[in-house]
Order: structure tokens, then sequence, then C-alpha cells
């Protein structure tokens, strides 16, 4: 690999890194979800015959390359406004709704009320009898 | 048959491995050595030439895990019918224990004995050898390749190679005290830092609607500055080991036979070292989780006990309990979920789950319907309100000129497994590597996994 263009990180926030990527490229890790959220094109490498483990390329939210040669297609058309490109985002919005419910920001919010009302609804203070503690 | 291929499977690695393996090179010169440890152990390179386990192909791991939650299944049906074992243990103190135990069995019994038992049939399958030496097997691998080799026709000897011991685990401290909730509490047990900081912005909503956090501790590495407006409980041992032990007596006294045997099943392969595991083993991690479990929700009495265990075995004791003690138990999804055993059976009072394909998913492998409600991911909130740096200062961290206008592809790498091998990920990151290489206008960034340790992707890069 030529100086300069590869470069290895293991504790940089990831966060941080998808913001200001292109795009990402993985196997089937669970961080295609995050660069999804962030807008970002994904191309998932499956140089097997398995399925993916996850539904990214299925979805169309990724691309499959199934090879080096096929990788070398992909990736230049995803650093342009392709038609690729445009194709991926557009089925961005039904992948989160789907997996993710919203990109709101609002799950904490949602998580928390649901706690809440769970004390409500289904509390009821422990009954002595019923606990047998030696 | 190849008459005179001789097949040695390493178990284990340890720097005396090479000495023993010239000496059978010697005695047999027709010899194929595969080494079935990690991938990423620096000996296995001092061991050239050496064939690494390839694995049956990208489905093996689904495949073992299926033959494993049947192992499971049919073990859990044998004990049901005992009535000791009903009374004794699936209903101990009147809590339902049995999909804790199908988990446990799975994960901790079943798993390595399907991988062991499928990866040996399928090496004696493609090498077809006359006779299969194994280093330093235990019990179950050397019965289960006994077993195979009965079927086969090859002969099978093991050699003992000593190996290093393993350095001890930390143990959590010894808390005894244990302080009623004041109004409404959440009691959440945590086994990672991750899951505190997942469920940060939740436990601050519910501090402002007055509720208290108490965060229990269930691994030594949590760290209380990740979020200190909670209270940290040790989930420790308030009472006398020795006492559980004893009450853990009556499991051992069972005279029973756990399981029918045939001379040709896996089970058959594995007893006796099932039935002691049943015996000794199985009960102690389930039946002082419960135990610690249920003392704490008696004197603490939270409103709501709320995990993100959902794959473990620890959250079907949480809910087992709670249920007993009548106080609801919540999971809060944290991973995506999978077609994969551990999500069977999901049972918690309310699950909050990312979306509406995960509620369908587990709904499929069992869980209630009305216990869902989608949520979205909690941690997900950080990176939609994250005030981000600009482009020049992560670029200054990854040590690239600030003015560095290239476009930034980010490979996120993933550490080697059974389904991901070595030569696999080594051909990808080097794909990706000559690939990305070739655009001058883009700088590729490979984020490697929290686990990835072997240094197979700072070598390929460098």
């Amino acid at each position: 690999m030529p100086n300069g263009q590869a470069v290895v990180v293991q504790h940089t926030d990831l966060y941080e890194l998808l913001y200001h990527c292109r795009m990402l490229i993985t196997q089937w890790s669970t961080i295609g979800f995050e660069a999804v959220l962030l807008n970002k094109p994904l191309i998932i490498v499956n140089f097997g015959a398995s399925d993916d483990l996850l539904p990214y390329a299925a979805e169309k939210v990724a691309v499959r390359a199934a090879n080096e040669r096929h990788l070398a297609a992909i990736l230049p058309q995803l650093l342009t406004e392709s038609e690729l490109y445009a194709e991926l985002a557009e089925r961005r919005t039904k992948f989160i709704s789907k997996h993710m419910y919203s990109a709101d920001g609002l799950a904490s919010l949602r998580t928390a009320d649901m706690i809440k009302r769970t004390g409500n609804n289904l509390y009821q203070a422990p009954n002595s009898n019923n606990i047998n503690i030696t | 048959m190849k008459d005179d291929l001789t097949l040695a499977l390493l178990t284990r690695l340890s720097p005396q491995t090479k000495t023993v393996l010239d000496a059978l090179y010697n005695k047999y010169p027709q010899l194929k050595i595969i080494n079935l440890t990690d991938n990423g152990n620096p000996l296995a390179k001092t061991l050239s030439p050496l064939g690494r386990w390839q694995g049956e192909g990208d489905n093996f791991y689904q495949k073992y895990s299926k033959l494993a939650l049947d192992l499971s299944r049919q073990t859990i049906e044998v004990l049901k019918q005992d009535t000791n074992w009903n009374n004794t243990f699936f209903n101990y103190k009147n809590i339902d224990f049995t999909n804790a135990i199908l988990h446990q069995l799975f994960i901790f019994f079943f798993m390595d004995t399907a991988k062991d038992y499928l990866q040996f049939e399928y090496i004696i399958k493609r090498e077809n050898p006359a006779r299969i030496i194994i280093t330093s097997p235990d019990k179950i691998q050397l019965n289960l390749l006994n077993m195979l080799a009965k079927q086969y026709n090859i002969d099978v000897c093991k050699l003992d190679i000593q190996t290093e011991s393993k350095p001890k685990k930390k143990h959590l401290k010894v808390s005894l005290h244990l302080k009623p909730a004041k109004g409404n509490c959440l009691l959440f047990f945590s086994s990672h830092n991750v899951h505190i900081k997942h469920m940060q912005d939740v436990f601050n909503r519910l501090i402002s609607y007055g509720w208290q956090i108490k965060i229990v501790k269930l691994s030594a590495d949590i760290d209380e500055v990740v979020y200190p407006k909670a209270e940290y409980i040790n989930f420790t041992i308030p009472f006398n080991p020795y006492n559980l032990l004893c009450r853990l007596g009556a499991i051992k006294k069972l005279t029973t036979k756990p399981l029918k045997l045939t001379n040709n099943s896996i089970l058959s392969a594995v007893y006796p070292e099932l039935s002691d595991y049943l015996r000794y083993r199985l009960p102690k991690p389930v039946l002082m989780k419960a135990e610690l479990v249920s003392r704490m929700l008696y004197k603490i009495r939270p409103t709501v006990c709320a995990s993100m265990d959902h794959t473990s075995s620890f959250g079907k004791i949480l809910y087992a309990v709670g249920k007993k003690h009548n106080i609801p138990v919540v999971c809060i999804q944290h991973g995506m979920a999978a077609d994969w055993p551990v999500y069977h059976d999901i049972c918690f009072d309310r699950f909050a789950c990312f979306g509406e394909s995960t509620k369908r998913l587990l709904i499929k492998q069992g869980a209630k319907p009305d216990i869902f409600e989608i949520t979205g991911a909690c941690h997900y909130d950080r990176l939609i309100h994250k005030k981000y740096k600009t482009k020049g200062e992560l670029l200054k961290k990854l040590g690239l000129s600030v003015s560095d206008d290239r476009q930034i592809i980010v490979y996120g790498s993933q550490w080697g497994t059974l389904n991901n091998p070595y030569t696999r990920r080594k051909r990808i990151i080097e794909s990706i590597c000559r690939v990305a290489g070739g655009i001058d206008k883009a700088v590729l960034v490979v984020k490697l996994h929290p686990l990835e340790n072997d240094g197979l992707v700072r070598q390929v890069v460098s």
C-alpha cells in the first residue's frame, strides 16, 4: 500500500470517522446501521457463497461486492454523484423506519417512557408471604 | 481411505508442540497437521508447514448452533420427565428456570460439543485419513473422535502436550448492605460499560421524572465514572457461600441417571461429562445468580428491573426471579438480532426493540407478541445529537495533513471467527487495499474491531 494511502486505527471515535467519510465498507458489522443513519453509502464485502448476515444489500442501502473485480467497479462510482449513489440514498429512509424506527434522536425518551409506564401499570408491592429467603 | 495419511489435530498450542511435531514427522512421513486453535495464536507461525482449519463453509456456524440447540432441548426433555430434577432444579423455590437452563446448556456445554463433532466429521470426510493423532483433547473431544473413528474405521490416539496455565479472573468485592429504594427506582443490571453508556440518556430522563437509578455491577470491569449519577451495587455473595454449596448438595444427591444412552448418539459420547456438568456445574451459576437477584429484589424493592442481557442466561434468570417477586423486568435491545438460537424464546415483561424487523424476528423465534414496544436504538440518539469535530481536526488525529482534501473511505474490519477465517479476512483486506490504494483522491481508514488483536490488518496494510 503506498505511503499515506491508508491509516489503521482502533480507538478513534467511530462516529467521527463515519460522519466525515464518503462511504463505509464492511463485511457484516452493525456499524452499517450507523453509516445509514449518517446518510452514507455502504459496500458489503462478501467473497463467500453465503447470504449476508444483515440485510443491507438485500434492502438496497448497500452494494454487495462479491469479488475484487466487482469491488473495483463499485467503489469509484460511490466516490462521485453517480446513479448508484443516488439509488442507495433513496432507500435509506425506508430501511431506517423498518429497522430503527426513526432517526429522530428520541429513542431514549421513548425507552424511558416505556419503563415509567411499565412501573405504573404492572408494579405491585411485593408480597412478603411469597418470598422464601433463608 | 488414504492408507499412509496421518492427521495431527492440534487443539492447543504450546512451546513444546514443535518438538512433538518434529518427532511425529520422523515416525509418519505422510503427516498432515491441522491447527484447530485460534488463528491469531503467535505460536502457529513457528509451526510451519501447518494446515489451517478452514471451516466447512459459510453455514458452519448456523449448523453447529442448531445442533447445539437440538441437543440442549433433548436433554431438557429427558430431565423434565424426572421428578427429582423437576422439583429441585427447574422449580427451585417455585421459580421456573427452564429457559435459563436451556440457555446455559446451549451456550456452555453443547456449543463446543456440536462444533467439535461437526468439525471432526468434516475433516475425516475431507481428508479420509488412516489414523488421527489429537493433541491435548478434553474427554468429550476424545469420545466424539472415538465415536466417529468407529463409524469411519480410523485409528485414533491422543498426545498430551503441556500447556501454559491461564491467569486467574478478577473477582468482585463483597458487599453486605443494600438499602431499600425510596420512591420509584430502576434497578439496572449491567454486564458491560457499553450498556451504561447506551442507557445514559434514558437514566437522565427517568431522573427528571423523579426516579432513582441503581446499577448492579455484573462485571468487575464496570467503571462508575461512566455514569456518576447512579448508585452502584456490587453483584456479590451477601451470605456464606458454604451454605449455598450445602444447599446445592440437594442436586448432588440426585441418583437418577438423567439421560437414556445409546451407543451411537452424541449424547452418549458426552456422557458422563454431561451428567457431571448437570449435577455440579450447571446448577451453581444459575442458582447462585438467582439467589443474589432474589435477595436484591427483596431488599431494594425496585419499581422496575432492566437489563440489556437478552442473549445470555442472566436475562432469563432475572425475568424468572422478577416474576416471583412481582417486579416487572424490562429488556432494552442493544445489538441487532439475527436468526440465531440465542435469540430464541426471549421472555421479559417488556422489550424495547429497535424496529419492526426485530419484533417480527423475535416473535417468529418464540417471544410473546405483546411484550414488544418499538422505541428505536437509544445509543443512536448520540449519533444524531453529537457535536462533531471538523474534518481538519479528525485528519490531524489520524496523522494526516489538515488540508488533505481526499475523500475518506472507512473499512470497519471484523475479527477472526470460525465463520470468518483468517484466509478470508486476509483476502478481503488485500483486495480493499489494492482497490482503494489505486485511487489518488481517496484515503483508506481501517477501523479495527475492538476485539481484533491478531495484527493481520496492520501487517497487510504496511
